[in-house]
């Protein structure tokens, strides 16, 4: 049998048994593992937009790399320049970092969010009878 | 047998629940239950989660309620749907959810149908209800011309029903064609059986599809491929349809943070990172390997850049774009993750101001920019153009500024053309030294298939039209075959583009195979499609075709006929012209005439005999076939042909030529078209065209003084060597003073000369004139053989008409309202007309004898529109004679005199343009009317009146063929004659060459080449214009080959174009005449050598051409001496052959590996008597059909073409008596008869042999 098969087979595997052993499988194991899935290439993908990789190894450099050359200049110009890069590093360095900072607290969200569909997903059913029951007899928080 | 059992598949059982999962009412509902879980969440919120009241009930309840709706059906959607996966077992249980609808499907039709069991083309039938099945039929070709449910319905009706309700089986070929499916499958890596592998099942396994699909010209390769194609187009739709976090990355928005600027470059380059993200993924086939190849080369340290060397058009920026599109994916090596590839606009760049340095500088800037940025590869798609040495605009030569980069700072991706590389890259070592170098081959038939499948269904969405898989072959094909200077896929790509358009401008939606054909047919001007109709008729009957041109010669004609039908249908050797003939043949199939006709130069009027004499020849006059104006030719060889049997044709006007039978001249035909036409075709009858007015005059300087002189004695004087004397009779006291004062003049101051040795005679004794009018050309000759001297007929134009006078002044007289000159030479009467005809005086010869002495005269009498032309240009120097002109100018002026036969085609438009003014002016339109009745002809004056008043009526009508023809008739400076006498003769004759024009004027006829070839080229070309002439005798030089094939390109100088090379270049399928082999340099004969084995040929620039769509003929006099021979000595064919070959290698004219490369070498010999009465049949024929155009039926019996046969036969010459045979016992004895009203129109004449004596 071919890998893909192989990989179709093993995926549809819940569907060869019962209903009910089907319906656990899908509800314990195959709905979260896509879950998981889905939050780790959106995790990639956020890395990937927000370039963090490359901005943490890029995050002191000067700013669009902007640097002005100091050869054969004066000491006092020479320092000048050397200022305005470091100008521009701070700024790059300060811009990355929020960039960086921003994509991290993305991945976190995404992450949280994750835990919340997980759980949520698993406690589906019981959040469904206790909507249905409460809605019979009301529960006062 | 393989087991399949849907009864026991898992996944047929889940289908029909599935469905109402997948998209029945349970998927309608849930979209609503999203809705309700929406609203009621609000809610639930909005009451702060508590759940008193109603309302919080409902909420609760609802949402509790949708929400558990959707768990069930999310799950149940998963739980029923029918996912396969290849299971050997159960052949049913292995088949896609497509698929088992389609065995659903052929199960409801057995079912209508009544059939017991499911064959095969049942299972056709439920494929091709099923949209991907539909899909790939039509894309195989099926449905295109004929209804593909039609020929299905009529396959099925076949099938055997059953008599009673039985349960439905698959028969065992069905049930193969899905085991093969399966395998299919397997073999493919597919996790089921899709439609597509039941297609390719059942093409492996049923003798009706496969009968369908040869029907179609489909092969199972071919399916497959289709099946691939549909895959990949389903692939990438499906690639556009993923959800959002499948999709691939393009870059991040550290990217740009974390590089330098651009600007430099967003000036002068485009971001094809971008554009790709934009437009999508570029798919490169059969390039994977040189795309790795260039990220190899850019990933490495050191010096990274790649070099890629192809032609123009063979995909080297594709393979560049799919490079980047792998950068886009993020699918390349670390190194390359961040990059970003910018085109560079080579030519923007190099432009600008004439400063190099600004220039340079733009470069440099550019190349910092990249350096700067960190993450740049720049591509430039004519790199070479940056190192370029040659000089011109745009031309900088800017490697020394960006060595340095390319040796570390910036990736440089460079694409060039193999020629470019060598010419500007190679030669510079630096550069070279800095690039790792990919050669891109042109891709294949297979490869090119696969770039059109990838760019075909953009074309459709744009021109809504839809291209079969055929159809795709068929371009690929055509382009192998007849597009050669041009790389694939280039060429493919712009006929699929083209074909698209035009297809779609005429609104149909399906490419057919014709569309192509007619295409590309219609823009290589060459039959592409496969021959059938009229055209495999006409290929079939080919022989007979050329033999309505060619007589005789059936070995050479069946030989033709035989390689272009070989060639026609592709059956032919691909690699080899499709034909290269050698005839063999005595002399006079060139132009040739006797000695003394003179051809107007720029030396003069020289006799032909003469022009040999020249150091360099002078140009001669020739005519533009295209304007039909005259222009100048340089001839560029010269032959004495020795003696040979002549043809002299004469007009009414007295105009003569006289030549080899095979001398073609000017003649106008009856439906207004020229034609060359040879001397012996040409009838009694034919309007020839004369030029006049040719203007030609040498540069010998002689005092228009003593060309007088020269007149005066050549009209009236002699010279007597021994005496040293010049002797002038006239009774003239003008003449005779004026002799005098000329003489008195130049010679003898003193006036020495002695009167009156009779009445009228004069003589004067002076060496010092003898001696000069000798050497101007004036002989000691009796009066019928006086001519006008060489050095007059070489002078300048004053002294031409000096000597005119001269000759006027003597015997010129004016007679019944004319201007008449006599002579009893005729060659003198007929220089006098030539001289005339080149100051533009149109004059007739007649011959009449003198009452006095009962003598031969000439007279030469010029028409009269010609008088006032004779006035202003030549006139008398007698002012009594010229007194007289004077009268008869105001007497007579009788312009109807030029007219025009033969005009009714071209005036029948600017009839119908004039009809509207019909009523203004009735007797003009009448006139007109009669022209196209062919009642009367049109004379030069009522011609120009004619096209003035269409103009007037009509001005768009200055813009038609016809109006234009008629002006440039009009203004070509003809006289039309009719042809009265046809003799024949022997004597020496000429030939003459003159490069690119082939024509020239001799006695005022346009004369031109043979037309045998034009037959060939007429016929499998479809146009004399597909046939390229080259006279070899103006190669017998060896440094003469560039002009042939061209001259390299040297310094500053792009080298000369090939006289050969190019014609077949720019026509590729053309036949060549190769005239006269035996002149040329035997060195370029062995370049032949390699365009007969392998039908190309290496011009000088370098290039390679296609001779393998050419038909190549040489002809050769050679060994016509011993062709005469063999005749005589009654040798039969094989053996004369035989010996002619052996005669040719021996005396060295051919060498034997040359004639071995033809496919046949032909003996023009003679015909057989068989074939001679063949010839006169056909020749009495055409006289049959002339005779029919008066009303006469003219028919002969057998006896009697027997009888002709002998009379015009000769056992040396052929058939060339014949004409005369016929001229003289047919057509004379119908004339009389005719013209004594024994034969009336309506007549019916028999002749038989007892009226051919």
């Amino acid at each position: 049998m071919p890998a893909s098969a192989q990989i179709q087979k093993k995926e549809s595997d819940f569907r060869e048994l019962p209903v009910i052993f089907g319906f656990f499988i899908w509800w314990i194991k195959v709905v979260p593992s896509k879950i998981i899935y889905i939050a780790k290439k959106l995790t990639l993908k956020a890395f990937a937009f927000f370039s963090i990789d490359l901005l943490l190894k890029t995050l002191i450099l000067p700013w669009k790399r902007d640097e002005v050359d100091t050869t054969n200049m004066a000491l006092d110009d020479r320092l000048k320049v050397w200022m305005m890069n470091l100008v521009s590093r701070l700024v790059g360095a300060v811009i990355r970092g929020a960039v960086i900072c921003f994509g991290l607290l993305t991945i976190i969200g995404i992450f949280l969010g994750e835990i919340i569909a997980l759980v949520g997903f698993i406690l589906m059913p019981v959040i469904i009878i206790a909507l249905i029951v409460m809605s019979i007899a009301p529960i006062k928080f | 047998m393989a087991n399949f059992d849907i009864q026991r598949a898992k996944n047929f059982r889940k289908i029909h629940a599935g469905k109402s999962f997948q998209s029945g009412f349970f998927s309608k509902i849930s979209g609503l239950s999203w809705a309700i879980v929406l609203i009621s969440f609000l809610l639930v919120v909005y009451l702060q989660f508590q759940a008193t009241g109603i309302l919080a009930n409902i909420s609760f309840l609802l949402l509790g309620a949708s929400a558990g709706y959707l768990f069930i059906f999310y799950f149940s959607k998963n739980y029923y749907l029918p996912k396969s996966y290849i299971n050997s077992e159960n052949l049913a249980e292995s088949l896609s959810p497509q698929a088992v609808e389609v065995i659903d499907g052929a199960l409801e039709v057995a079912r209508d149908n009544k059939f017991s069991k499911i064959e095969p083309i049942i299972l056709l039938a439920a494929l091709e209800k099923n949209q991907d099945g539909k899909y790939i039929l039509l894309r195989c070709g099926f449905g295109l011309e004929k209804d593909i449910s039609g020929m299905i319905s009529d396959a099925i009706l076949k099938v055997p029903r059953a008599q009673s309700a039985t349960q439905i089986e698959f028969s065992e070929e069905t049930v193969s064609i899905i085991a093969a499916a399966h395998d299919n499958a397997i073999k493919n890596q597919r996790s089921e059986i899709s439609i597509a592998d039941l297609l390719l099942g059942l093409i492996e396994r049923s003798d009706v599809f496969k009968k369908m699909m040869f029907e179609i010209k489909m092969e199972e390769a071919d399916l497959v491929q289709v099946v691939k194609w549909h895959t990949l187009l389903e692939d990438y739709s499906n690639r556009n349809t993923r959800p959002f976090w499948e999709k691939e990355m393009t870059g991040g928005i550290g990217r740009d943070w974390s590089f330098g600027y651009t600007r430099i470059l967003n000036q002068f380059a485009r971001n094809l990172n971008q554009e790709i993200g934009l437009t999508g993924e570029v798919h490169v086939y059969g390039r994977a390997k040189e795309v790795e190849e260039i990220e190899r080369i850019l990933a490495k340290s050191g010096e990274n850049n790649a070099l890629l060397i192809g032609d123009q058009g063979i995909g080297k920026k594709t393979i560049v774009k799919g490079f980047v599109s792998n950068i886009v994916k993020g699918d390349v090596l670390p190194s390359l993750k961040y990059q970003q590839v910018f085109q560079v606009d080579t030519g923007a760049i190099l432009s600008g101001s004439g400063d190099d340095s600004e220039i340079a500088m733009r470069v440099k800037q550019l190349f910092n920019e990249a350096a700067r940025a960190g993450n740049i590869i720049l591509f430039f798609d004519s790199f070479h153009a940056l190192v370029s040495r040659a000089k011109g605009v745009g031309q900088v030569n800017t490697s020394e500024i960006i060595l340095p980069y390319l040796q570390g700072g910036v990736r440089v991706i460079g694409a060039t053309s193999l020629k470019d590389y060598h010419r500007d890259i190679e030669a510079n070592p630096g550069v070279d030294g800095v690039f790792d170098k990919i050669n891109i081959a042109e891709p294949n038939a297979e490869e090119t298939v696969q770039v059109l499948e990838e760019m075909v269904p953009v074309i459709e969405h744009r021109d809504g039209v839809f291209w079969p898989y055929q159809s795709l072959k068929e371009v690929v094909r055509v382009c192998t075959r007849f597009i050669q200077n041009v790389p694939f896929p280039k060429k493919a790509i712009d006929i699929v583009d083209e074909v698209s358009v035009n297809v779609a401008k005429e609104g149909r939606k399906i490419i057919l195979n014709k569309d192509i054909d007619v295409l590309v047919s219609k823009k290589l001007e060459v039959p592409v499609s496969e021959a059938e109709g009229e055209e495999a008729k006409k290929l079939m009957n080919l022989e007979e075709f050329l033999h309505k041109r060619v007589i005789g010669q059936d070995e050479a004609i069946k030989a033709i006929a035989s390689a272009m039908r070989r060639a026609r249908v592709g059956i032919q050797d691909r690699k080899r012209p499709i034909g290269t003939f050698l005839f063999l043949g005595p002399t006079g199939v060139g132009k040739c005439v006797v000695g003394d006709t003179l051809i107007p130069t720029r030396e003069g009027l020289i006799p032909i005999a003469s022009l040999s004499t020249q150091k360099k020849f002078a140009p001669v006059a020739t005519i533009n076939a295209s304007y039909l104006s005259q222009i100048s030719g340089s001839p560029s060889a010269w032959f004495d042909e020795g003696i040979s049997d002549t043809v002299k044709i004469e007009t009414d006007s007295g105009f003569k030529i006289e030549g080899t039978p095979e001398h073609p001249i000017v003649v106008f035909r009856k439906d207004g078209q020229f034609e060359f036409r040879a001397l012996d075709k040409v009838n009694k009858g034919d309007w020839v065209a004369i030029k006049y007015a040719t203007n030609l005059f040498g540069k010998v300087r002689i005092d228009p003084d003593i060309s007088y002189l020269c007149g005066l004695i050549v009209g009236d004087g002699r010279i007597s060597w021994n005496k040293r004397s010049v002797l002038l009779t006239t009774a003239d006291e003008e003449i005779l003073s004026e002799f005098k004062r000329i003489y008195g003049k130049f010679y003898d101051k003193s006036l020495g000369y002695y009167p009156k040795l009779d009445k009228y005679t004069y003589h004067a004794i002076n060496t010092r004139l003898v001696n000069h009018l000798f050497r101007i050309g004036i002989k000691t000759v009796t009066a019928e053989f006086k001519e006008i001297p060489e050095q007059i007929l070489c002078s300048n134009k004053k002294s031409t008409v000096a000597f005119l006078q001269g000759l006027y002044d003597t015997d010129g007289y004016m007679e019944n309202n004319g201007i008449v000159y006599s002579s009893a030479s005729e060659k003198l009467a007929r220089q006098v007309q030539s001289c005339l005809l080149n100051l533009g005086i149109v004059s007739s010869v007649r011959s009449g004898v003198k009452k006095y002495n009962s003598k031969k005269q000439y007279y030469v009498r010029i028409m009269s529109p010609f008088h006032n032309i004779f006035y202003n240009k030549i006139g008398f120097r007698l002012s009594r004679k010229n007194n007289l002109l004077k009268k008869l100018l105001k007497k007579v002026n009788n312009p109807n005199k030029i007219i025009y036969p033969n005009l009714k085609t071209f005036l029948h438009p600017i009839f119908l343009a004039l009809g509207a003014s019909k009523n203004k002016n009735p007797i003009f339109w009448h006139k007109i009317e009669n022209y196209i009745y062919g009642m009367r002809r049109p004379t030069k004056i009522m011609l120009e009146k004619i096209l003035f008043e269409a103009e007037k009526a009509d001005p768009e009508i200055i813009l038609t063929d016809e109006f234009l023809q008629l002006k440039k008739i009009l203004t070509a400076n003809f006289y039309f004659a009719p042809v009265v006498k046809i003799s024949k003769g022997r004597a020496k004759v000429y030939d003459l060459t003159i490069p690119g024009h082939h024509n020239f004027i001799a006695n005022g006829f346009i004369s031109h080449n043979t037309e045998t070839s034009k037959a060939l080229a007429e016929a499998y070309f479809g146009s004399e214009k597909s046939m390229i002439r080259v006279d070899m005798s103006e190669y017998q030089e060896q440094s003469s080959i560039y002009r042939l094939i061209g001259s390299p390109p040297s310094a500053g100088n792009e080298g000369e174009k090939g006289q050969l090379t190019t014609a077949v270049s720019d026509s590729p399928f053309s036949l060549i005449l190769l005239d006269e082999l035996e002149k040329a340099n035997k060195q370029i004969l062995t370049l032949f050598l390699q365009v007969f084995d392998d039908g190309r040929l290496t011009d000088g620039t370098g290039r390679t051409i296609d001779f393998t769509n050419t038909i190549i003929i040489a002809t050769s006099n050679a060994g016509s001496e011993q062709i005469r021979e063999n005749i005589l000595k009654k040798v039969v064919p094989e053996t004369m052959q035989k010996s002619l070959l052996n005669y040719l290698q021996t005396q060295g004219i051919f060498r034997p590996e040359f004639l071995n490369r033809f496919d046949e070498v032909v003996a023009f010999h003679p015909l057989t008597q068989n074939q001679i009465v063949q010839v006169a049949t056909l020749m009495l024929n055409t006289l049959s059909k002339q005779m029919l155009e008066k009303d006469i039926t003219l028919k002969f019996t057998i006896e009697a073409i027997n009888k002709l046969s002998q009379i015009g036969f000769d056992p040396v010459y052929g058939a060339r008596p014949m004409r005369r045979a016929i001229q003289d016992k047919v057509e004379n004895i119908l004339a009389k008869a005719m013209l004594t009203n024994q034969i009336k129109r309506g007549a019916t004449v028999i002749l038989d042999e007892k009226d051919i004596v």
